[in-house]
């Protein structure tokens, strides 16, 4: 198990978009994790005196249009992004998971039904499901959870389906149903794992357009409530502003664009290092554990 | 030469009514099998009024052309398909008419299944151990895992491959012979009373194949009470396992009988080209 | 047309796949390439047409009537593609093109490489039809109406429908039944001779091999082991690796008037002597 961990993480590692999206996202869980204790300046701590501060010693990347930190906020902010990536790729990768396990049904009325549904579904814009998930819930993180999740995963559903079709119809599956394996058996013991090159794919996709759908929502005001920490609201509070202090934009938009990058690649990478198909590192360990 | 000679002796001189030339009692029955696929204009029959005879401990090979309905034919047999006509019975008990037919789960829990393409039968992303030991996991919950694996291993064994080489490989490091006989280890890791093998020589090289006869052959000698369905084109193929032979030509059986005596006299046509295409050496024997 | 390869390699991502192979192929002679999968056999098929995939890298020599194949600029070899080389593949069902029909099918290598009015360009495509055993109303039907033996024939058809001088025939029996492989093997032959053509024939079944080919190689991990009159090697393989190829086949192939033993129970199994004893490394 221990070796297996270790193959991956090499593999990760090899690849310098692995290697980059590592650092990256280990940055941002680390300072997630920190600022919960520690900001360089306490976030609520304005001076009317001192706004669109330039950086300095007291603010490292200055300050915005209340005075306030910078790169305080930004650090707060990613823990909210954090969270929200990690509950839409849950939400997205739980919708996906039982749309597929319907797509691929041997009840060919669910089958067909679901596959209807999910086209028809997916027509419906993520933002327009945000607008109206705003009018009972406010601007708040289940919004865009909800929306981004529901998206994501019905547009997971339908990328990954004809690869599990593929599985569900093939000779190995026909040799476990008739064994006697249970639908459920089959999903998780076949079709997730083989599948799994694509999942992770998408939802890396997810993940970084979920950073994205964060910062639009929150600047049309259904996203993040005001006066929470977070990227888009770091973005939202200084854009109008862009044409006159500049920099106070470009540090969000930053940090925003990176990870996004980093996201994108980290799904890229880890596709390659946990597919026993792509990786012979991984197989060789197989064999290895077993000739022991 | 003499081998063969020999074997056609013994045969000829066995009485021919049906039951007296093997020795096992009928375990699974097939009686006026109709199938067709396909519906409206595009409708077409592939099985008419076939019926056959699988025994206990015998090895029956089912042999025609493509589209001849043999594997139709088997994987109705073996409750995988559902006839339109006709009546399949596992022990005397039914295992046609719905899925709460009374034979159909013992006839589940005793069969093995073996498919053609050993590629496309087993998971890319599982191990070998972990494939062979499927059908155990599933059939018998609680078993110890020590207890897998040694049964595992048998399996294995009992096909040719050392246990310790490939236990741990995934089927992209495995050559398209020893693929298929982790698929053969799959299907007789549960010890079942049938296994179906559909073509399992045919998407294999020739110097393979003999592998594959060898594994069988193998598996009959640990298993004496065991059937095997090979399905096949090839009479060559079968000649040296096959006890009994059916000849399908367009979802009909044109001849059935021991191997013995169809290939020393065969009575149909279409049997007599099967042999003329599985003699394929020039001015040799 | 004569076919002088030597010193071929071929490599694939860095790894060789075939280790510097020479073949010769006589004008009108039929010549075959038997080896196990993975031998590199298809490769070296591949790379006489000019069709490697793009990430293999080929060096050596292969000369079709003189003419340079290995580095031959795209259009130079398209031009000898199309008017004087045809390739039967293994998998009909995959290579003919499922939305066009069969009299289209067979037409295309004369639509792009010949300028024949319409009329010529179906009077061709019938008799190529008709050459191959296939009914004149296979021409308007659609791949998918065929079965695996008519679909071959079809492959056949557009394989020689420009009179080409050398076939490359690559395991095309291979996804057929026995009675079938029997007739386009025939097929194939006859068809060939008459044209006059040379032919490679690659496959893993020496019972097929006897009789395409006059002659053969047999190929083992990229590299020739032994090259002769099929019917000598048949005899009297010399290589361990041609031996296990010839007695597999013979292993394999019906012992005429008998049933061999298999009413005892199959302990003894026509394969003993060709076991492969390195599994169980």
């Amino acid at each position: 198990m221990m070796a297996r961990f270790g193959a991956i993480v090499s593999s990760l590692w090899r690849r310098a978009g692995g290697r980059f999206s590592l650092v990256v996202l280990g940055l941002w869980v680390l300072v997630s994790l920190v600022s919960l204790v520690w900001t360089p300046q306490p976030l609520w701590r304005t001076d009317g005196y001192d706004v669109w501060a330039a950086p300095s010693a007291e603010h490292w990347l200055g300050t915005d249009g209340t005075g306030a930190d910078i790169v305080s906020w930004l650090m707060a902010g990613s823990r909210t992004d954090l969270l929200i990536v990690i509950l839409t790729v849950l939400f997205a990768g739980a919708l996906g998971l039982l749309l597929i396990a319907a797509m691929t049904a041997r009840n060919s009325v669910l089958a067909n039904t679901s596959v209807v549904a999910v086209d028809a579904l997916i027509s419906v814009p993520t933002i327009l499901i945000a607008l109206i998930l705003a009018v009972p819930l406010g601007a708040s993180v289940a919004v865009i959870v909800v929306a981004c999740g529901f998206g994501y995963g019905l547009n997971l559903a339908r990328v990954a389906r004809p690869q599990a079709l593929l599985v569900a119809r093939s000779a190995y599956v026909e040799s476990a149903v008739s064994n006697g394996a249970s639908g459920v058996r089959v999903l998780f013991g076949h079709i997730v794992p083989n599948i799994l090159p694509v999942l992770l794919v998408q939802l890396s996709l997810s993940a970084g357009t979920a950073v994205l759908a964060e910062s639009g929502l929150t600047y049309l005001g259904v996203g993040v409530p005001s006066g929470t920490p977070s990227w888009g609201h770091s973005l939202a509070t200084t854009v109008r502003f862009i044409t006159v202090y500049p920099l106070t934009v470009l540090w969000p938009g930053l940090v925003v664009t990176v990870v996004v990058v980093a996201l994108n690649l980290f799904g890229d990478a880890l596709r390659d290092a946990v597919d026993p198909v792509g990786n012979p590192a991984l197989r060789r360990v197989a064999v290895e554990e077993t000739e022991a | 030469m003499k081998n063969g000679l020999t074997g056609t002796a013994q045969r000829t001189e066995a009485p021919t009514g049906e039951g007296a030339e093997a020795p096992g009692a009928p375990m699974l029955r097939g009686a006026h099998i109709d199938k067709s696929f396909g519906r409206g204009a595009a409708r077409r029959q592939v099985l008419f009024d076939v019926s056959v005879d699988v025994r206990e401990g015998e090895c029956l090979a089912v042999i025609g052309g493509s589209g001849s309905g043999k594997s139709t034919l088997t994987r109705i047999l073996l409750g995988l398909e559902t006839a339109d006509a006709g009546t399949v019975a596992y022990r005397g008990a039914a295992v046609t008419g719905g899925r709460r037919a009374p034979g159909r789960q013992a006839l589940r829990r005793g069969s093995g299944l073996v498919f053609q393409d050993p590629f496309s039968s087993l998971d890319p992303r599982w191990t070998v151990a972990r494939s062979v030991a499927e059908p155990l996991r599933l059939r018998h919950r609680g078993m110890p895992a020590d207890e897998v694996g040694r049964r595992v291993a048998q399996a294995l064994r009992t096909v040719g491959l050392e246990p310790a080489t490939f236990l741990g490989r995934y089927p992209v490091d495995l050559s398209g012979g020893q693929a298929q006989r982790v698929a053969i280890a799959r299907a007789i890791v549960n010890e079942p009373k049938v296994v179906l093998a559909d073509e399992p020589m045919s998407a294999i090289d020739v110097a393979a194949r003999v592998q594959i006869l060898d594994a069988f052959a193998a598996i009959r000698d640990r298993r004496p009470d065991m059937a095997l369905i090979m399905v096949s084109h090839d009479l060559g193929v079968v000649q040296h396992i096959a006890d009994r032979v059916v000849v399908l030509h367009d979802g009909r059986v044109v001849e059935q009988g021991p191997t013995g005596r169809l290939l020393a006299a065969p009575s149909d046509p279409y049997t007599r080209e099967l042999i003329r295409a599985a003699t394929p050496f020039v001015g040799r024997p | 047309m004569a076919v002088e390869i030597s010193g071929l390699r071929i490599a694939i991502g860095g790894r060789d796949i075939v280790h510097g192979v020479d073949l010769s192929i006589g004008d009108g002679e039929r010549v075959g390439l038997i080896g196990s999968s993975g031998s590199g056999k298809s490769m070296i098929a591949r790379a006489m047409l000019g069709l490697l995939p793009v990430q293999a890298e080929a060096s050596g020599s292969i000369r079709l009537d003189g003419t340079q194949v290995v580095g031959a600029p795209d259009r130079a070899l398209a031009d000898l593609r199309g008017r004087y080389t045809g390739m039967v593949f293994q998998n009909p069902a995959a290579t003919l093109n499922p939305v066009l029909t069969v009299g289209r099918q067979v037409a295309l290598p004369l639509r792009l490489h010949y300028d024949l009015s319409r009329a010529e360009r179906a009077e061709r495509v019938a008799a190529m039809l008709e050459r191959v055993g296939l009914p004149a109303d296979v021409a308007s039907k659609y791949p998918h109406e065929l079965s695996g033996g008519q679909r071959q024939r079809v492959g056949i058809a557009a394989a020689l429908v420009t009179s080409p001088r050398l076939i490359v025939a690559d395991e095309p029996t291979t996804a057929l039944d026995s009675i079938t492989q029997r007739q386009i093997v025939d097929l194939l032959v006859s068809l060939v001779d008459d044209a006059g053509a040379s032919m490679l024939f690659i496959t893993h079944d020496f019972s097929v091999l006897a009789r395409a080919t006059t002659r053969c190689a047999v190929l083992d991990a990229g590299r020739i082991v032994e090259t002769g009159a099929t019917a000598d090697l048949l005899e009297h393989p010399a290589d361990a690796r041609t031996a296990r190829l010839v007695d597999a086949a013979r292993a394999l192939a019906l012992r005429p008037g008998g049933g061999d033993d298999g009413g005892s129970g199959g302990g003894d199994t026509a394969g003993d002597a060709a076991v492969e004893e390195k599994d169980m490394a």
